[in-house]
């Protein structure tokens, strides 16, 4: 008897607490069906009396949404790829190649998974002015790929060094060359790994803010939480097509989560681990 | 397959595409924010040298620095000493068998997820005295004497902010906590309830010195996002009203990008680097000793 209460009053303190984590974005999104005179006269956890899908259509045409949307994308995947690649391609000649430097190397990749990305800004600023390139899409993919790259290698690493090298002798057996073997052989079999590196990766570059703030200058280069920052400015008074803008640029992040979300908690506690 | 492995050939083409861009977009601008620390430049005419000035200037004239340090201090206590326990107490209650456990626990994580600048739009209206649905709420529950303009107020700001970063994360240090718990075997429960350990006295002396290496990490962990901050601040409040709410990170950006002052912009972000860094050591030495003592 005592134990079953015990549970119930469990259930309702997990309960409080599951609500005071969501209210705030279950305010966010009946917000974006909203219009003002809703958000500010009616109660604050009615449902909107009509879903309006008109704050929708104005975030996404006319501020923009569907722009800094495709750049956040383009950005995104751009940076994805090369920083699975490259980190797939460092991770193994880190591991598995014989030559000198490789603690160096280590070494100094190391400090890019301490050292906090807000001091390389000033420096990063003027080598992107020289090279011609502020303000375009590439002054941004360059670093982001930069910062990625050293927990990726070690998250990678750390899985290589544990699996077995048979499956790349019988490559090599079978007259593969290291890059054909790396290829056929390795690259699919590193994919749980790569999987988490990309959730990482994914969400630190979807929402990134910092560097695209101090980097990108031209308005239709915008990505996501840019523009949203940008477009918070400028609506200040109502709060229904902001709203909107949010659920959408969340979408993806929503979507990433519902299908893998055991990836994602175990991407987070990889990372959290190497930091 | 050893010949092979050993081609230096091979071995530059796997290494080299990362580690440049590594070294140019990262590495280099690190030891370039050192150099720059030194100098009096404005971005765009010559550098002057000027030695260490820039760092008498943090320490002794600039007040704002000052303010920033405790305010980022105040990000550090609250991230140790609030949230950590609350996540180890939501993970507790998630590691718990029961029903829809794995639903509670995706729902303490979400937030996680979504970007800094997000979750900063979205309680910038949340805290609106205007429109916001604190005040709103308030007034609906009889507590309107007690609303305000919450990001507005020096007496408030900093606190405000402070609960966002808190409702953003306490998730985060859930899920490592609550994957240290999982490691912790069966039987040492068990063994425990033999004992008439449970409850409370099987965290205590189980769960509590068994996690003591990941409550390290998660302190570090917290101590360093603490020190880091940036977003939340720069999207809410700007570092206003009257700096109440101003860190490191914001100030050093401004001083760079709004001010021109490059050379004390540098100076600023190698104090963050050193704050890191120092912190984090001394942390780790630290902890690890009291962990031998036990």
């Amino acid at each position: 008897m005592l134990r079953k209460t015990k549970n119930s009053s469990i259930y309702i303190l997990m309960i409080v607490i599951a609500v005071l984590q969501l209210f705030p974005l279950y305010w966010l999104v009946i917000s974006a069906f909203k219009d003002n005179s809703e958000i500010i006269g009616g109660t604050v956890w009615a449902l909107p009396a009509e879903w309006r899908l008109s704050n929708f259509t104005e975030a996404w045409v006319s501020a923009k949404v569907n722009q800094y949307f495709f750049n956040s994308v383009i950005v995104t995947l751009v940076t994805l790829l090369f920083v699975l690649l490259f980190a797939a391609m460092m991770a193994y000649a880190l591991t598995r190649m014989k030559f000198k430097y490789n603690s160096l190397i280590l070494f100094i990749l190391l400090m890019g998974v301490m050292v906090p990305i807000h001091a390389t800004l000033i420096p990063l600023f003027m080598i992107l002015k020289n090279l011609g390139i502020l303000s375009s899409r590439l002054s941004i993919i360059l670093p982001y790929i930069a910062v990625n790259l050293p927990i990726g290698v070690y998250m990678l690493s750390a899985f290589l060094r544990t699996m077995p090298k048979e499956l790349e002798e019988a490559a090599f057996m079978d007259g593969c060359g290291v890059v054909k073997s790396f290829f056929k052989v390795v690259l699919p079999l590193l994919k749980p790994p790569l999987a988490s590196v990309a959730i990482f990766v994914f969400l630190a570059v979807w929402n990134e803010l910092l560097m695209a703030a101090t980097f990108i200058q031209k308005q239709e280069l915008r990505t996501l939480p840019l523009g949203l920052m940008n477009f918070s400015g400028q609506y200040s008074i109502s709060w229904g097509p902001l709203a909107a803008a949010m659920v959408i640029s969340t979408l993806p992040i929503l979507l990433a989560y519902v299908l893998f979300s055991d990836q994602m908690e175990k991407s987070f506690t990889a990372g959290a681990i190497l930091k | 397959m050893e010949k092979a492995l050993s081609n230096k050939k091979i071995i530059a083409l796997f290494l080299l595409p990362g580690l440049i861009v590594f070294l140019v977009f990262y590495f280099v601008p690190i030891v370039m924010t050192a150099y720059y620390s030194l100098q009096d430049w404005d971005g765009i005419n010559p550098m002057a040298f000027i030695g260490l000035d820039n760092y008498t200037k943090m320490f002794t004239a600039d007040k704002s620095f000052w303010q920033a340090v405790w305010n980022s201090l105040a990000f550090l206590l609250v991230g140790v000493l609030i949230q950590l326990p609350v996540s180890f107490g939501l993970a507790l209650l998630v590691s718990r068998r029961m029903k829809g456990r794995k639903w509670f626990r995706n729902i303490y994580f979400f937030p996680v997820v979504m970007s800094t600048t997000m979750v900063s739009l979205l309680w910038v209206k949340i805290y609106d005295p205007n429109i916001g649905m604190l005040n709103t709420l308030m007034e609906t529950l009889g507590l309107g004497a007690w609303t305000g303009a919450w990001l507005g107020d020096t007496k408030t700001a900093l606190l405000s902010v402070l609960i966002v970063t808190t409702w953003h994360y306490v998730g985060y240090n859930m899920l490592i906590l609550f994957a240290g718990m999982q490691g912790i075997p069966e039987q040492y429960y068990e063994a425990a309830k033999l004992d008439g350990a449970t409850g409370w006295k099987a965290v205590r002396h189980i769960t509590f010195p068994l996690l003591s290496d990941v409550l390290r990490i998660c302190i570090v962990l917290n101590v360093i996002y603490a020190l880091k901050t940036f977003e939340s601040v720069y999207v809410m409040t700007n570092g206003g009203p009257l700096n109440s709410t101003t860190v490191i990170a914001l100030k050093m950006f401004q001083e760079a990008f709004l001010k021109q002052n490059f050379g004390y912009g540098s100076a600023l972000a190698v104090f963050m680097v050193l704050e890191c860094l120092v912190i984090s050591w001394v942390l780790n030495k630290v902890l690890t000793q009291e962990k031998i003592e036990y």
